[in-house]
This record gives C-alpha cells, sequence and structure tokens, in this order.
C-alpha cells in the first residue's frame, strides 16, 4: 500500500510546472488544453505533454480543422511554441485561428494589470455566488463554457511566493473573432507547409520520404529548448511546444514504403515521451477504406496514438446533396440548435497508468458503460462537445401552445352547419350528420 | 500488495510463473481496457517474489510509465532491469542520450533498431550473472533461492512489424531470446493482435507453451468488466506434456479456462464469469 505522506521539499527547489499546464492527480501527468473546455473534459483533463491525440478527420466537412485552430489558438494564448505541418496545403493562420473572447485576456494587461484582472474575475465569482440555484445542483461541478466556470479563472500559484498572474489553462475563444495579426507574429510559430517539405525531402539522404525528414525537423525542434534531457538553463522558463500534423497519411504524404506512417508515428511516441512537447494528429481515415471497411492500418496507426477521437458529421456521412444546400438554407432558430456531428471515442490516454482518467474526471462521461453518446455542435462563436440528446417529440413548434389569434380563428371555423360540435366533426369541415 | 493470485491459483502456477524454459504469449484486442499489459507486473513481481532476476523489454512505453503503474498497486519494491526499445535514435543526441536520466529512471539498456548482437550479449551477460548469483545461493544453503534462470518480459514486440521488419525477422528475434535464456529462464512476449500482425501471432502461437487472449466480453460492454481472458496451452505445451509422461514425471497439468477480470489503477482483479457480484 502507497504511503500518503510526501516528503518536504524547499519552495525553491520544488519544480514549477511550464505555463498554462495543469497536473492530472490520477496519473501525476501533465496536462495542456486542447483549446475546447468540453474536449479537455472528454481527454480527462486535458492531452497528456508527450502525447499523442489523433483525430480522425470528417468526410466533406471541417470539423476537424477547427479543433485544429482552437489548439492552436490555445498554443499562442497559453505562450507556447507553436509548430504547424501541413502538407496539403499552405497555412494562413492570420486568417483561421479563432481570437480569444476573455475582457480579462490582454497579453499587455496581463503583464501589467494583472490585478485589475483579478479584480474583474472575483467580481464575477461573487456574481456567480448571488445567483441562486436550486440547492440539489448547487454542489455539481460546472464544465467550461463560460464566465463563471472555474477551470477558466486565473490560475495563481500561491505555493511560490512572488507569484502574480499565471496564463490561463484554458482561454475563452470566440469563432467570430480572430487573433490578431502581430500577436501571431510575434508567437513566431513554425510553420511546415507542402512546398517546404517537398524542397527537404528532394534530399538525396530521405530520397522523397517526406515523413523521415519532417520527423528529422520535429526532432531538432524538440532538442531545441523542449526536451527533458537538457538541464534547464538559469533564469529561464520551461514551456511547452504544441505540434499540430494536419491530415497526416493524406495523398500529398509522400513515404519509402507503406509502413512509413508506422514508423513515424512509432517514432514520434519515442520522441516526445522525452520531451516537453504535446501533439494533434488530424488523419482523413475515410482515406483508408474500401467499400466501406477500414483497411488494417487504421487499427494500428490508433494503436500507436495515446488518443484516439472520431469526428462523425451528419452532413459528410448521412445528408445527400439536397439536404446539405437545405440546410444551409435554413434560417430558423431551431438550425443552430442542432447537432453536426457524432463524438467517437476510440482510445482515452493512459500514460503512466493502467486506466484511463476520463471516468473519474469528466462531467460528460455518463459514469458506466460506452461513453459514445457525445455530439459535436458548432456555433457562430464557438465548438463545443455535449451529450447527444434526442429532440422533443414533435418539435418544440407544433408543441407550443396557440396563441389568442389562433383560438379566434379556431372557433371561427367551429359555426354550426360548418363542421359542428357532434362528435364526428372536424373543425373546418362540414360534418355529413349534421341537418 | 502482490501478485495476482486468484490468477495465480487458476492457472495451478504456484510461484505465478509458468515452468521453467517455457514461453508464454500474451495477445490483446482493441484500444480499450482489455490489454494483457495488465500481466506485466504480475510476472515482474512473481520473478521478484521468487528471487528470480526480470528484465523487461518496451517497445511502447517508457521506464516511468511502468513505475508509476507499478507503484501504484503497491509493487513499487520489484526490483527488474528495463531495456528501453522505444526512444531510439533521436532522443538526447546532443546531451548524450538517455544517459542523462537520473538513475532511478534510467533504462539499463537501449535497444537500437537493426543491433540486435549488442542487446542478445548483453543478455547473456545478465543470464550469467543470475546463474552465477544462482549457484552462490545455492552453495551458501538459501533453500528459498529458486534454481531458475531470467525472467524476460517483452511488451509490443508487435512494433517491429510497425518499424518495417520482416514478421520472420520478429520471430528470430524472440528464438535468440529464448536459446540465451536456456531452459531455466522465461519469457512471457506481449502483443497486439489484429489484421496486421496476424501473421505474427500465428507464428508466435507456434513456438508458445501458453497463450493468454485478451478480448472485450462477448456478451457486449460492461460496467464493472474490463473484459475477459482465455488461457489456452500453447503448441510447444503438449510437447513438453509428452516428454513429462515419458520421463515418468508428473507434472502439473495445465487447464484451459476463461477469467473476466476488472482493472483499476491499484489493482486488476479476476473472477470467473458471473462472479463479478461476488468479488466486486
Amino acid at each position: 500500500m502507497s504511503s500518503s505522506f510526501r516528503k518536504r521539499v524547499p519552495a525553491g527547489q520544488q519544480a514549477k510546472p511550464p505555463p498554462a499546464t495543469r497536473l492530472n492527480p490520477h496519473s501525476a501527468q501533465l496536462l495542456v488544453s486542447t483549446g475546447v473546455p468540453s474536449l479537455d473534459d472528454v481527454l480527462g483533463g486535458g492531452l497528456p505533454v508527450g502525447g499523442v491525440l489523433l483525430i480522425e478527420q470528417d468526410r466533406q466537412t471541417g470539423y476537424s480543422n477547427t479543433l485544429l485552430s482552437y489548439f492552436a489558438s490555445q498554443a499562442i494564448a497559453a505562450g507556447h511554441k507553436l509548430c504547424i505541418v501541413n502538407a496539403d496545403q499552405n497555412v494562413d493562420l492570420k486568417a483561421q485561428l479563432p481570437g480569444w473572447a476573455s475582457a480579462v485576456r490582454d497579453p499587455a494587461a496581463e503583464l501589467s494589470g494583472a490585478a485589475e484582472a483579478n479584480k474583474e474575475i472575483s467580481k464575477g465569482a461573487d456574481d456567480t455566488d448571488a445567483m441562486k440555484i436550486a440547492w440539489r445542483y448547487k454542489n455539481l461541478p460546472k464544465i467550461s463554457s463560460g464566465d463563471n466556470d472555474t477551470d477558466n479563472k486565473t490560475n495563481n500559484n500561491s505555493s511560490l511566493p512572488g507569484m502574480g498572474t499565471e496564463v490561463q489553462f484554458c482561454e475563452r475563444f470566440d469563432l467570430s473573432l480572430r487573433i490578431p495579426g502581430d500577436v501571431v507574429d510575434k508567437a513566431q510559430p513554425v510553420i511546415i507547409d507542402g512546398d517546404a517539405i517537398s524542397i527537404m525531402a528532394s534530399e538525396k539522404r530521405y530520397d522523397g520520404d517526406m515523413y523521415r525528414c519532417v520527423l528529422d525537423r520535429i526532432s531538432e525542434l524538440v532538442q531545441d529548448g523542449f526536451s527533458s534531457l537538457t538541464p534547464l538553463k538559469p533564469n529561464t522558463e520551461r514551456t511547452i511546444l504544441r505540434i499540430e500534423l494536419r491530415s497526416l497519411g493524406s495523398g500529398f504524404w509522400q513515404g519509402s514504403s507503406n509502413t512509413s506512417i508506422l514508423e513515424f508515428l512509432h517514432e514520434l511516441r519515442g520522441l516526445l515521451r522525452y520531451s516537453y512537447a504535446a501533439c494533434v494528429i488530424s488523419f482523413p481515415v475515410h482515406l483508408y477504406e474500401e467499400a466501406g471497411v477500414r483497411l488494417p492500418i487504421v487499427r494500428r496507426i490508433e494503436h500507436l496514438c495515446d488518443a484516439v477521437i472520431e469526428l462523425e458529421s451528419f452532413e459528410g456521412t448521412y445528408a445527400s446533396p439536397a439536404d446539405i444546400v437545405a440546410r444551409q438554407t435554413r434560417t430558423d432558430a431551431a438550425a443552430s440548435q442542432d447537432y453536426h456531428g457524432f463524438l467517437h471515442i476510440h482510445k482515452l490516454p493512459r500514460l503512466n497508468s493502467l486506466t484511463a482518467s476520463m471516468g473519474r474526471l469528466s462531467l460528460l462521461h455518463t459514469g458506466g458503460g460506452s461513453a459514445n453518446n457525445l455530439a459535436f455542435r458548432l456555433r457562430r462563436k464557438k465548438f463545443s462537445i455535449e451529450t447527444y440528446h434526442l429532440p422533443i417529440e414533435g418539435g418544440t413548434v407544433e408543441r407550443r401552445v396557440p396563441g389568442k389569434e389562433e383560438d379566434k380563428k379556431a372557433q371561427g371555423r367551429q359555426s354550426v352547419g360548418k363542421g359542428g360540435v357532434g362528435c364526428g366533426s372536424t373543425p373546418g369541415r362540414k360534418d355529413p350528420l349534421e341537418f | 500488495m502482490g501478485s495476482y493470485k486468484t490468477l495465480s491459483s487458476s492457472l495451478n502456477w504456484p510461484s505465478g510463473l509458468g515452468d521453467q524454459g517455457t514461453v508464454t504469449l500474451v495477445t490483446s484486442v482493441g484500444l480499450g481496457a482489455n490489454d494483457g499489459t495488465v500481466l506485466i507486473p504480475h510476472f515482474l513481481t512473481s520473478a521478484h517474489e521468487q528471487k528470480l532476476p526480470a528484465i523487461l523489454v518496451s517497445f511502447t512505453q517508457t521506464y516511468n510509465h511502468y513505475l508509476h503503474i507499478m507503484r501504484k498497486m503497491g509493487m513499487a519494491k520489484t526490483k527488474f532491469k528495463f531495456v528501453n526499445a522505444l526512444a531510439t535514435t533521436m532522443v538526447g543526441q546532443k546531451e548524450g542520450g538517455l544517459e542523462s536520466l537520473p538513475l532511478v529512471t534510467r533504462p539499463d539498456y537501449t535497444l537500437r533498431r537493426g543491433e540486435w548482437s549488442g542487446f542478445f550479449q548483453w543478455l547473456s551477460d545478465q543470464t550469467t550473472i543470475a546463474a552465477t548469483a544462482t549457484a552462490t545461493g545455492a552453495a551458501a544453503g538459501a533453500a528459498e533461492v529458486e534454481q531458475g534462470g531470467v525472467v524476460l518480459v517483452v511488451d509490443g514486440l508487435c512494433s517491429l512489424v510497425d518499424l518495417g521488419m520482416d514478421i520472420s525477422e520478429a520471430v528470430w528475434f524472440m528464438d535468440c531470446c529464448r536459446r540465451i535464456l536456456g531452459s531455466k529462464g522465461r519469457i512471457v512476449v506481449g502483443v497486439l493482435l489484429d489484421e496486421f500482425t496476424e501473421d505474427l501471432v500465428r507464428e508466435l502461437v507456434r513456438k508458445s507453451h501458453y497463450y493468454f487472449g485478451f478480448t472485450a466480453l462477448v456478451s457486449g460492454s460492461s460496467r464493472d468488466i474490463s473484459g475477459q481472458v482465455t488461457v489456452v496451452p500453447g503448441q510447444l505445451y503438449c510437447q513438453l506434456q509428452n516428454l513429462h509422461n515419458n520421463s515418468g514425471g508428473s507434472g502439473r497439468e495445465f487447464k484451459p479456462l476463461v477469467l473476466h477480470y476488472c482493472v483499476s489503477d491499484t489493482n486488476v482483479q479476476f473472477f470467473s464469469p458471473g462472479q463479478s457480484h461476488i468479488v466486486l
């Protein structure tokens, strides 16, 4: 039986975690946010540092790209180093990354006006406490979705004296906004697009193997200050490297053999395990299907990643082209409330543990059996993952209580000889038994 | 907490390990909790309890991962040597590789792809050291020292296929390890079974004495049960039994069985099908 006593370590010798990270209490694993609070909840608190998240892309829609843009925005918001690899097309970050919606979130304000930011947050917390909540719901934990969420509050390392405001673990983003261009430039993200990869792969040592050249480039980045084997230089702060691999395994990726992608993922896992880096990969799984059945290599790819989720959009899977067009022209309020697809969880991270943390830490998890009753929804301002609920039978319009004008019209139709009050009468129609 | 006593008694393995000179194959399917890696702490701890040297070769995880798991399960005192076969060529080249890690989490050996001879030599040295220690203990009259060799646990042998190696090379690797360990050693091999590695598993089954197949529940998902394990004798076990019978020996009979199991962070419980409400 493990002891609960812990050796007291002087404050000066305590290892300070990188900004915008937190520890998983069950596995002592460092976590970073994906930028989507509900996705963090699904993964058991966040993406483990040193881990790989595989997103199996939705077909014919771009919801997976939305998740990737959240991940990139979170990297910039947290001050982490960002590396994006996209062999398909050139990457224009300034047009893709959602901006942060929080009034507090301002890099300049954090540096100079951190105390005012704290006051505003604490004022919001007081307002929350003043809300009247039914007693049975009062003590339930709240999922991160808005101003009142405790996870989004500033994380103060009060154990370390002299520390001011820390960067938030998960920023609140607004899809209708964009990160200012100067902020993106200041973050200096490393972008490896298709042209750069092609040039690197043409070297003699790679012989056209794009996987090998990208792996070497990532290895150089990791060894440049993100390797856990490198002692920290004095007066420097450890930070996180976030790696995005977009559409890995698509037709643009050329390898030396059919198993190049497997070798790449195996080497990447070994590299990340000894680094302060986290990786998100989007994978076009629909390209690896034959007659609706997945090729065996897909399962191997899933085994080589620590977490695997799949986005199954309704438009891409079930809708006909006519439905897609009709959906786009819908203007009623119900359209905005629809789910846009299912989120399937194929694998959860189990680093340093035999079991996944999701069941214990998740609010979306039903608490037993499969958690695959999740759906995602892309609203105007945010992307969220929710528990899927069937709509009310008959719809909300049909069940609406009719107004006074509609009542009068209905009464006018019910006059004698014109529909009447007999048991066989039908409003608006002549009762055949009336005479 | 020690090794899995229920599993050992069900298998009629007093030491928690198979017979000397045997190969145990553990296969897993799926991506969830029905994973044969739950047996790794059991084999390592059983070897430790029998005062046998244990070596863990991992193609999938780091040393820290297993240390954390075993610490949570109360097996922190289990001593074993770790061979890193995951992070090979690219990790920490500037800093001298994994040698800069603290002693507690530093692998005892790093197995690089294609550099088999160095590993085999190291394994041979470990076997020799174990044999010498056993002889010394026996000479000193230590009755509790089993006259046994090294227990070698290989996690994720199928990764060799991911790295582009031929199936025959993976099987050859296991054969070489078995020859080095000799008639006193024991080998446990963990493989992920899917369509990609099916041929490899077929070859390994032919060279195994015991086969553990971890699968999901046939009846569907369950809240309390993580999966089921089917244990059957391997092809070589029959040959082993024939040798025992012909030599007049009374070897322990090994019966196939099916067990359900439940995995938690601190424990793995095995029980007969339908008995979860009693055990859990």
